[in-house]
């Protein structure tokens, strides 16, 4: 199902499939939902084609603002659901809003990695709140999660952070993330570029 | 208000240019070391299709289409990995045309009661010239646009204010920073827009959040 965050959602005003009804409407009071994309590999091409086509003709969504997923959520009016489902070959889900966990940070900093040690690491911590700010930290290895062990090194980025999970069941934890930095191997081609750069900058250096 | 903390909040990055959806799929991501493993296992995937790829793991979305790329996260702690995980999407997949960026923050935040949210709707568009005209006039959207940006980049910022529909009563901020490379028409590969997105990130997310503060300082 598209999820969604936002303000405003897309309803499928007709119940034959003629897509170029689509049309924004408030939220408001609207049931919950429609195509759903868990399904959407069952439907015909034309469909997807016309969903898309949607997409391109709203000139708002030509720029880079709201989400696509949030703001141009699919909804079909209840009234409407019924014939949809009588005359419509497309799977039609009536569902509840689709809820997140919600994280809240108190604290947020990025760091990087300067000692391993058996038990702990010790890094540079750069506070994200308050940019600039610096300190190091003794952070045990128990905080890590084994997934991202195979990240741990001498000079590794990761971002800490520390806040307030809210449940959709509605429970608030206080919790600790740490999550490794992961970015693509720097290839042959990049660091031959990279130590061209750094030559031709070194030449361009005027030494008092 | 007493407190500025959004109630509901989500940070994404949209990327317009020419993409191939298919190649956007969990697994495609896990080899390239970009997401854990586990994560691959655990996506939802929601459709991989020629036109459209999208699926989410635990703190983002994914949305990809021919010309147009989402992520998005409503937790906090991991705007910085959305960002990473863009930067290194198309850091493998240099070669793909990217024309434009948006760097978006939206947040809902409840007030604390029904006057407060009249007053701020009421200052940032004053009802006097709709006085004769509507019985009773409400804001319903606002937008604000800054044209030139002030790092000089190519772009603009634009700011959206609404009724919140998601907390009653509420505000919903919309914040769109908008990029463009210096040629859309004759972008070949991804570098641009990346060079954009790893310098500007910190700053734009930073201005998008003061800017939001400012306009709940206003009541």
């Amino acid at each position: 199902m598209i999820t969604a965050t936002s303000n405003q959602t897309v309803a499928i005003k007709k119940h034959k499939p003629d897509f170029d009804e689509f049309s924004l409407i408030e939220n408001e009071n609207t049931p919950e939902v429609l195509l759903d994309l868990e399904h959407f590999g069952l439907l015909p091409d034309e469909t997807i084609n016309a969903y898309l086509g949607k997409i391109k003709r709203n000139p708002e969504i030509v720029n880079t603002n709201l989400s696509f997923e949030s703001k141009y959520r699919i909804t079909a009016l209840e009234q409407e659901q019924e014939e949809l489902r009588k005359d419509f070959p497309i799977p039609l889900f009536e569902r509840p809003i689709e809820k997140k966990d919600m994280f809240l940070s108190l604290q947020k900093w990025e760091g990087y990695v300067l000692e391993i040690n058996k038990d702990n690491i010790i890094a540079q911590l750069i506070d994200l709140n308050l940019l600039g700010n610096k300190e190091i930290a003794e952070i045990p290895k128990q905080e890590i999660s084994s997934s991202d062990f195979d990240l741990l090194r001498e000079g590794a980025v990761f971002y800490w952070t520390i806040g307030y999970r809210d449940s959709t069941s509605g429970q608030r934890e206080r919790v600790s993330t740490i999550r490794f930095r992961r970015l693509p191997m720097w290839t042959e081609k990049e660091i031959l570029r990279a130590k061209e750069s750094g030559e031709r900058l070194f030449k361009e250096l005027i030494w008092d | 208000m007493p407190e500025h903390k959004a109630k509901i909040q989500e940070a994404n990055i949209v990327i317009r240019g020419n993409f191939n959806p298919q190649i956007f799929q969990p697994y495609w991501f896990g080899i390239q070391g970009l997401i854990r493993k586990e994560e691959v296992n655990d996506a939802n995937v929601k459709i991989i299709h020629p036109d459209i790829a999208s699926f989410s793991l635990g703190w983002m979305v994914l949305e990809v289409t021919r010309d147009r790329f989402l992520l998005s996260t409503s937790q906090d702690a991991y705007t910085e990995v959305t960002r990473d995980l863009a930067l290194g999407t198309f850091t493998v997949l240099e070669h793909t045309p990217l024309k434009y960026l948006g760097v978006n923050v939206s947040k809902h935040f409840e007030m604390i009661n029904e006057e407060q949210w009249h007053a701020l709707g009421d200052i940032l568009a004053p009802k006097g010239i709709w006085k004769d005209l509507f019985h009773k006039p409400g804001m319903r959207s606002l937008t604000m646009e800054e044209s030139s940006r002030p790092d000089g980049l190519k772009g603009y910022t634009r700011v959206t204010v609404e009724p919140s529909v998601k907390i009653h009563p509420g505000v919903y901020f919309l914040v769109n920073d908008h990029y463009s490379v210096k040629d859309p028409e004759s972008v070949t590969g991804a570098e641009e827009i990346l060079a954009i997105l790893e310098s500007e990130w910190y700053g734009s997310v930073k201005r998008s959040n003061t800017i939001i503060d400012s306009l709940l300082e206003v009541i």
